[in-house]
């Protein structure tokens, strides 16, 4: 079992150009666009190439906008893949349409992530931050604001603390279904203190 | 991060304690105590540290190191660092400074040409002076339909401030190296303002520096020679017990050039101080009268007023504050500093390092980044399999050690007296006082060998009193070998606490008053390499006080220490058969465990 679990409620387009890695988790209302995708050339190989390349563990929350960006190129709209990385979690109502983001990243709820963006692995963007478009986000850091700046940096226990966290919300999301003890339990992780309460009967 | 979120861990680092005169003035003071033994109530051998109230000293598990050398926490603040590796944060390209033998030793930037070169990227990141985003170049065609890129020009896509636009519009003649052509800009339009001297930051950091030089070279010189040779000079006197003089006498000179220095900088230069002050000793009176009424005509003659002039007409004609550029954006350029808004050019990006971090009392090395250069794109690899498709710019490190790889992980769970759970933990609704709390503090072992751990905590809480009680001050946690460890095994392991947890507050309220006996009481659970004790907490009436426990964790395993043959060491004595050693290792730290307010 690929441990995949994509809510009925959320509204995935163009499923054939998306790839979804293993165990990862996509909300209600979440809209994942695979119908914008490189046309197609006349290749032998069957399956057109995936426009919205998504890794393992990863949680989608709800609301969550996955779109791959565009660019007029030659008079015509030409659209780019999408690649998310492993063990990324995306706060709700975010808007993602950037070029790549990589594994270990913690998105923030309300975001938008322009354009051709590139967010490098372990980086923690906050709530509300919006990235322009064609930005370079280094790994460790933490961005804020509108427009984003680098506010703080990771330490180097990061990648180790964004996995287990993916981890532990994949399993307690499959445990129990109810968003508040998700909400309690990410915070608690992140800042991975003393837990408050580790399982919900 | 601030959090006001209960209940929250925060880990002690000694490294702000007050140096003490005597030995282990590093080291935690307390593992030089005894080893506590099961049983013995240690809080009173034990001191708090007199940082531990201290927000500075306190730190979260994920952002502390451990020296294994030491045996000891280090926090970033106790930690050397050293540059590895240079790269821009924009276009992730790596300067690769001046490398040694092998691209992962540390090593030193270099500094070709000028000296703040190393510093901004030195390609084409330029940062727009508004919003501070990188900006995209853009290019024109001429329109004679050359085939070479005619014009250059940035464009911020965030705020669409544009090159072209305001009274300086910046064209540039070729897309390389347009750091280059900002950087004659600046140096071009400093020239323009600056009337004689060019008061760019470098040049008068230089001159400071040269003058600190020449001070400090006169004053050794002053150091070789014998007490009673010279009048004393009031700046050069070697006795502390002068320096009310230098004070009076500097006070003084100043004064005499008093009127005219309200002009910016130069009114008092290096060379004018030095030339009055050092050589003639403050004797002659009249020589430094003079020297101070040349100083003040240069200084007048360096007003320009029709510039001043020009200044304030156009200040009074602005029709917005848009023109006047943010104190934010005024700071941000390094070469010069603008006051219109129109006179904003495009910002250098600055460059980022990456950082080995070495314990400083032993100089082992704690982090160590990987930066061997794997050229694999981001965009174009297959599915996203480990974080290795990074560009040049990876996150891998060679060394990492991390705190929570080597020390116990703490994790606190409330135990509910009433077997339903109450809707709202106390942990945002508030504790009540004079009740009696139970909470279930869960260790988690990280190491490979099994440990033996002693907690120890004041019996009353040192600000408010609440009290603290731990049922079982001692006790072992098993070893963290992940043979079999799949995730069904943890949940199961989970849903088994969990199960344990309710029923097992029928058994703390029913133990509360029977005799208590055995080694393993208050041992709520174990499991593979976590164990759960117990531990009340009664709060005072001390309204809206917030409970903080202080807890200081001590805890003690055998290691396996390769024997270095030839090179001593600390495994133990030599003449053992075997390759391994086995060495008794104890670490400590104090901890300060924050659960929540106390209500009425």
């Amino acid at each position: 079992e690929s441990g995949n679990r994509i809510s009925r409620k959320a509204v995935i387009l163009g499923s054939q150009h998306i790839l979804l890695g293993g165990r990862s988790t996509i909300l209600p209302e979440c809209v994942v666009r695979g119908d914008l995708h490189r046309p197609s050339s006349a290749s032998a190989s069957g399956s057109a190439a995936a426009s919205v390349n998504i890794g393992r563990y990863n949680f989608l929350e709800k609301g969550v906008v996955i779109r791959p960006p565009s660019k007029i190129y030659k008079g015509s709209l030409v659209y780019y893949p999408l690649k998310i990385g492993n063990y990324v979690s995306i706060g709700a109502n975010s808007i993602i349409e950037a070029a790549a983001i990589g594994s270990y990243v913690s998105i923030g709820s309300n975001c938008v992530v322009g354009k051709f963006a590139i967010l490098k692995d372990c980086v923690l963007v906050l709530d509300g931050t919006v990235i322009p478009p064609t930005a370079c986000i280094p790994p460790f850091s933490v961005v804020a604001g509108n427009p984003a700046t680098v506010v703080d940096e990771l330490p180097e226990s990061s990648a180790e603390v964004f996995e287990r966290r993916a981890r532990q919300i994949h399993t307690l999301h499959g445990a129990s279904l109810t968003s508040t003890s998700i909400e309690e339990v990410k915070q608690s992780v992140f800042d991975d203190d003393v837990d408050e309460e580790f399982d919900v009967a | 991060m601030i959090a006001t979120r209960y209940p929250l861990l925060r880990i002690h680092c000694p490294c702000a304690e007050p140096i003490t005169d005597g030995p282990d003035t590093e080291v935690d003071a307390l593992t030089t105590s005894g080893s506590p033994d099961t049983g013995l109530d240690t809080t009173t051998n034990l001191e708090l540290p007199p940082t531990l109230d201290n927000p500075f000293a306190l730190h979260a598990l994920n952002s502390l190191y451990f020296c294994d050398f030491c045996l000891v926490l280090r926090c970033e603040r106790c930690v050397v660092e050293e540059v590895v590796q240079t790269y821009c944060p924009a276009c992730l390209h790596v300067y690769s400074a001046d490398t040694t033998a092998g691209g992962n030793e540390p090593s030193r930037v270099t500094r070709k040409g000028r000296s703040d070169d190393a510093t901004f990227c030195t390609r084409n990141c330029l940062q727009c002076p508004l919003c501070f985003t990188s900006l995209t170049t853009f290019a024109t065609t001429s329109s004679e339909g050359s085939e070479a890129l005619a014009t250059v020009y940035l464009q911020c896509s965030h705020c669409s401030w544009d090159s072209r636009h305001k009274g300086r519009s910046l064209i540039f003649s070729k897309h390389t190296s347009l750091y280059q052509q900002v950087r004659k800009l600046s140096a071009q339009s400093v020239i323009d303002d600056e009337s004689e001297t060019h008061d760019t930051p470098a040049t008068t950091f230089a001159e400071l520096s040269q003058f600190y030089q020449q001070l400090y070279d006169s004053f050794e010189a002053e150091e070789a020679e014998s007490d009673t040779s010279a009048p004393p000079s009031p700046l050069f006197s070697k006795r502390a017990s002068r320096s009310l003089e230098t004070i009076r006498f500097l006070k003084s000179h100043y004064s005499k050039q008093g009127g005219s220095s309200s002009a910016p900088s130069p009114a008092i230069t290096p060379s004018s101080v030095l030339g009055v002050l050092g050589r003639a000793g403050g004797v002659s009176n009249q020589k430094t009268r003079e020297h101070a009424e040349k100083e003040k005509e240069r200084c007048v003659s360096y007003i320009d007023e029709k510039a001043e002039i020009e200044e304030v007409t156009r200040m009074r004609g602005m029709t917005s504050l848009d023109e006047t550029p943010t104190l934010s954006q005024q700071r941000a350029n390094p070469f010069v500093r603008p006051t219109t808004s129109s006179d904003l050019l495009p910002l250098p990006t600055r460059l980022r390092t990456r950082r080995a971090k070495r314990c400083r009392a032993c100089r082992h090395i704690l982090v160590r980044p990987d930066v061997s250069s794997r050229k694999v794109s981001t965009s174009s690899s297959a599915s996203g399999s480990a974080a290795g498709s990074a560009s040049t710019v990876a996150t891998a490190f060679r060394i990492n050690l991390l705190s929570k790889n080597y020390i116990p992980t703490l994790r606190l769970t409330y135990l509910p007296v009433t077997s339903p759970a109450p809707s709202s933990s106390p942990y945002q609704a508030g504790f009540i006082p004079h009740i009696t709390y139970s909470f279930a503090l869960t260790l988690f072992n990280p190491l490979y060998e099994p440990i033996k751990v002693t907690l120890a905590s004041p019996p009353r809480t040192p600000k408010h009193g609440h009290s603290i009680t731990f049922l079982t001050p001692s006790f072992e946690i098993g070893a963290n070998i992940e043979d079999d460890w799949d995730l069904q095994a943890i949940t199961s392991l989970r849903r088994k606490f969990a199960d344990l947890k309710i029923s097992s507050t029928s058994n703390i309220s029913a133990s509360s008053e029977s005799a208590r006996g055995g080694p393993n009481l208050g041992i709520l659970d174990r499991g593979r390499n976590w164990t759960s004790v117990i531990f009340e907490i009664v709060p005072a009436n001390e309204r809206s006080s917030e409970i903080e426990v202080p807890l200081f964790v001590s805890f003690a395993y055998e290691a396996e220490v390769e024997k270095d043959f030839g090179s001593g060491g600390r495994s133990g004595e030599s003449g053992d058969s075997g390759l391994f050693d086995k060495q008794q290792r104890e670490v400590a730290f104090w901890s300060v465990l924050k659960i929540g307010r106390v209500i009425a």
